[in-house]
């Protein structure tokens, strides 16, 4: 080859670089343009009304400041103890969803793709469904008449157990509410354990047991940990479920704060109660830092989303610590040789297969999860004017009632409406930021997505009141645009989260190829980049189409008169009577729910088999 | 068994090469071990031994089999049929930690919560040893690789090149009876890459162990091995020493594999004492010394040569076979040149020749010369 054609080359190279897509100087911030309204949004209708709701409580009713509303906490036991309950409450929330959780999510970490695919259903069908059909659905269970009862008490002991309005029945119900999160959070972080890890620990000599404790379980903690910080966080605010199942003693600070707005509209004082659930949660939230470095972690709540490899706690397993898992193991070790003496494994034969311990534990686990809710479904065709499990005959009464009332009709359409607004608003929205976030570096990325997640993280209570309040001044009560909006805010993250994970897996290259194909980046967009994650798309508009279908909590501020969602009608309806209206009810939020998160379930998983 | 040193072992008397291991010294044995995937056969009633203190490397592309045959000896996957024996017990269904094995991950699966002196420790620490001998052991690998002032630190902190070592003294530390590697060599760059074989090959012979070692890399392979299982499908190619599959490959695949090879078909016409003539497609006529193989006038025979054995030679020369073509196009690999020739009825021959400072241009014509001995003939496809 001759010089020549080496220079022609370097030639023909030079037009190409001058039409490379570098933006202009001269527009050097359009790139930041799409994050702009989703951030004037969440700026006006997040963080302003927040901010404004926790300094309202410094002030006193002339506008000065004031720490009134503080000495009157500090003042009355009775606040002191509630937030001493809701911190043991939460406590205990937090130990049986890890106990619960942890045997779940190992599973499913560790089986084959398509099993997991397949049984992760499982976990993120409650995870999707609303808090309030399933509090309705133990309701019927652990009812004094329940079938539950019933089978506890089969022996009659004095005086009857009873398993609702009480510490009981709050647990059962959170539990279950909860388990989820923590599953999936824990999962997401031990698919990231290298399964070859324990396998070398076993070629080395290390029985199940000790492969477990010494190596499995280090690096599976931060997972650990992250779940138990998500899950704190949010019975911390928790109140539908204890609520409903608790008893006086059960009552928690957000069923407080609820009380203070909707029946004294006393807004300092909720501020100063928000305030101090805020604090101790943050409290917390650093306490778990502190000790295990995972605050990066503690943003993904997303099932599936990679996170990093374990943080400092992973790094400082001192002896002492080792020797105590060495222990476990041991013991682990011990107690699976007994079993093995009794049936004892063969070299020149292959060991039987069949469902073990953990197997059966979490078939049970995932039993708990799913099973309770679905007796809404037969519960809602009895014939009986009462709620009972087992339903009485079969009859589609109830469904007659539901249809025939224009109330419920219109709770169903508002509902209905609603969802959709909220849908595209919140895609669009949260679709435009992820670009940014994804496609670009800049300074202060990190807290501004922590910002678009901060939605899922702060007690869902504290929004709401803080909703109320913004809302009451503009005259959004009672209007659709207030849920829509109110419901936007909670549905951001969902959809952040969801667009941020396929871009991230993206190849940028198609981009560059159609830029460099002559597409303008408009085009590029439009007919390469979009329709590649369409399903990703799609799958968080239905995401966010089913938080503001069953969202409770902020309908429960804002709905009024006319303009009522359909979960607001069932909890006013629950608190005062049961009736087998509710059940149809439900079982229809029950349906129109799961077909949603199956198909944007399918949606997600077809696109990444790609 | 305390101590490291383990003299016997130390010195092995099989010389590389001749290790057809007898039965006292086979370290392991795989008799007949099938594996279905549901309906893909990943290994087909495959048998192999691998003697003490031999290199055995199973090469193959990928989805040959090689990495389910390497787990069913470790013991991570369990065969259909057939069994496994280490060190002169049945091991087949055995579970990984009862095995006397150790295995290098390819990405070395040092446990990234422990450090390395933790990492080494730890099989000691699965078979009960005392503090002080762990100290011992471990301090002394640690030597052994050179690493010994990283004791204390993470895996993530060291490079490559170093956690590489770290998984190899993780192995070493409890002498294992054989020692299974799973293409260790796969993540580190090129020029990394070559030095650790070189470490890898002086641990193998200063220490005697015995390695199964797998890799898809043939320079690789021919670099470390006593001996190379050739496999293909779920089965065995070929299995002999380095020399053996590079001059003697039995089959085309065998051939292609291994270096560079131009392939001929064609018929046997006469042979003539020790030397037969073959009529190839394209209407060339060679020469080839059969040696032990019998071949007969009439035969349809395959047959290779290797390209760096063709040479450039003058018109009139002497050698057995001799072939006019030109010059298509030159590929210049820095010590030598691969020339890629084509006669005049259209068959296509490469010559890799030691790279002069004389130019060869395309359309150039040549006459390319080798020896007899240097056409190999091949048996037909296996099927």
């Amino acid at each position: 080859m001759s010089f020549g054609a080496v220079d022609a080359k370097a030639d023909a190279m030079q037009p190409a670089a001058a039409h490379s897509p570098q933006p202009a100087p001269s527009k050097r911030l359009v790139w930041a343009m799409p994050l702009i309204p989703a951030l004037l949004f969440l700026t006006i209708f997040f963080i302003y009304p927040v901010a404004d709701l926790l300094l309202l409580s410094f002030t006193n009713k002339s506008g000065a400041f004031d720490l009134e509303q503080y000495r009157a906490v500090y003042s009355s036991k009775v606040y002191i103890d509630v937030l001493l309950i809701t911190l043991k409450i939460a406590l205990m929330i937090v130990a049986f969803c890890l106990i619960l959780g942890y045997p779940v999510a190992y599973l499913l970490a560790n089986a084959a793709p398509k099993t997991r695919a397949r049984l992760v259903i499982w976990v993120l069908m409650p995870f999707w469904t609303s808090f309030l059909v399933r509090a309705f659905a133990w309701m019927i269970l652990l009812g004094n008449n329940g079938p539950i009862t019933k089978a506890v008490n089969i022996f009659g002991p004095e005086p009857p157990i009873k398993l609702i309005y009480n510490l009981t029945g709050v647990m059962i119900g959170t539990v279950q509410a909860l388990l989820p999160l923590a599953i999936l959070v824990m999962m997401a972080a031990m698919q990231n354990i290298d399964a070859n890890l324990t396998r070398a620990a076993s070629t080395m000599g290390a029985r199940g047991g000790q492969a477990f404790w010494r190596i499995y379980f280090p690096l599976s903690f931060p997972g650990v940990a992250a779940a138990g910080l998500l899950t704190f966080i949010t019975a911390m605010g928790f109140f539908i479920t204890p609520a409903l199942l608790g008893g006086p003693r059960e009552t928690m600070i957000a069923q407080i704060i609820l009380v203070q707005v909707q029946e004294l509209l006393n807004w300092r004082f909720a501020g100063a109660l928000s305030l101090l659930l805020l604090a101790l949660s943050f409290v917390v939230f650093l306490l778990y830092d502190r000790a295990t470095g995972l605050s990066s972690q503690a943003q993904s709540t997303q099932p599936g989303r990679v996170q990093r490899p374990p943080g400092r706690l992973a790094a400082t397993w001192s002896a002492s610590l080792l020797a105590i898992l060495g222990w476990l193991g041991s013991a682990s070790d011990a107690a699976m040789k007994a079993l093995e003496a009794v049936f004892p494994r063969r070299n020149d034969r292959p060991g039987r297969r069949g469902p073990g311990l953990l197997q059966i534990a979490v078939g049970m686990v995932l039993v708990f999860l799913v099973a309770p809710a679905l007796i809404v479904v037969p519960v809602s065709f009895t014939s009986g004017s009462f709620i009972a499990f087992p339903p009485v005959g079969f009859s589609l009464r109830w469904y007659e009632t539901y249809l025939g009332s224009p109330v419920w009709v219109a709770a169903t359409l508002v509902s209905f409406l609603v969802a959709l607004v909220t849908g595209l608003l919140a895609t669009i929205l949260g679709g435009a930021a992820a670009f940014v976030f994804i496609r670009h570096e800049f300074f202060g990325k990190r807290m501004l997505v922590a910002l678009f997640i901060a939605p899922l993280v702060i007690p869902r209570i504290i929004i709401a009141v803080a909703m109320f309040y913004l809302f009451a001044k503009l005259g959004l009560i009672g209007s659709l645009w207030g849920l829509i909006i109110g419901h936007t805010v909670l549905a951001l993250p969902f959809v952040v989260v969801t667009v941020m994970s396929v871009l991230k897996s993206y190849d940028e290259r198609y981009d560059h190829a159609a830029l460099t194909l002559g597409a303008t980046p408009l085009r590029t967009l439009r007919h390469v980049t979009l329709p590649l994650i369409k399903p990703a798309i799609i799958a968080a508009f239905l995401f966010s189409f089913v938080t503001s279908f069953d969202e409770l909590t902020v309908a429960l501020f804002i709905s009024a008169g006319t303009v009522t969602t359909l979960p607001k009608m069932m909890w006013s309806d629950l608190i005062l009577q049961m009736n087998p209206t509710l059940a149809a009810v439900s079982a229809v939020i029950l349906i129109i729910a799961t077909v949603i998160v199956l198909a944007a379930e399918a949606i997600k998983r077809r696109a990444s088999y790609e | 068994m305390a101590d490291l040193a383990r003299p016997a072992h130390f010195q092995s008397e099989t010389a590389p090469g001749e290790s057809r291991a007898t039965s006292a010294s086979i370290k392991l044995d795989i008799r007949g071990v099938t594996k279905r995937y549901g309906a893909v056969t990943a290994i087909d009633d495959v048998s192999l031994s691998v003697g003490d203190g031999e290199f055995l490397t199973l090469l193959g592309p990928s989805g040959s089999g090689k990495t389910t045959l390497l787990t069913a000896v470790v013991g991570l996957t369990a065969p259909d049929r057939g069994e496994v024996w280490i060190d002169g017990a049945l091991a087949t269904y055995a579970p990984p930690y009862k095995r006397d094995i150790g295995m290098v991950f390819q990405n070395y699966a040092l446990f990234p919560h422990l450090s390395v002196f933790e990492n080494i420790a730890f099989p000691l620490r699965m078979r009960h040893r005392d503090a002080a001998t762990i100290r011992r052991q471990v301090s002394r690998v640690l030597d052994i690789v050179e690493l010994g002032h990283t004791a204390d630190r993470l895996p993530r902190q060291l490079s490559g090149g170093q956690q590489q070592r770290i998984a190899l003294a993780r192995c070493m530390v409890y002498q294992p009876s054989i020692i299974v590697m799973d293409e260790p060599l796969g993540a580190l760059d090129k020029r990394l890459r070559d030095s650790m074989q070189v470490e890898i090959k002086r641990l193998h012979s200063q220490f005697g162990i015995t390695i199964l070692y797998v890799t898809h890399d043939q320079e690789e392979a021919l670099a470390l091995s006593d001996r190379i299982c050739l496999m293909r499908d779920g089965a065995i190619e070929q299995l002999g020493t380095p020399h053996e599959l590079y001059f003697r490959p039995r089959t085309i695949f065998a051939a292609n594999f291994i270096g560079d090879s131009n392939i001929f078909e064609g018929i046997v016409r006469s042979s003539s004492g020790d030397v037969v003539a073959i009529e190839t497609e394209g209407g060339l006529t060679l020469h080839a010394r059969p040696g032990t193989q019998r071949v007969n006038a009439g035969d349809h025979i395959q047959l290779t040569i290797r390209p760096e054995h063709m040479q450039i030679v003058p018109a009139g020369d002497l050698a057995a076979n001799q072939i006019s073509c030109h010059v298509e196009s030159v590929l210049f690999a820095g010590s030598l040149m691969k020339v890629f020739c084509r006669t005049d009825r259209g068959l296509a021959i490469q010559a890799n020749l030691i790279a002069s400072r004389q130019e060869l241009r395309s359309g150039t014509p040549v006459q390319l010369g080798w020896s007899a001995e240097d056409v190999v003939l091949l048996q037909g496809e296996r099927r």
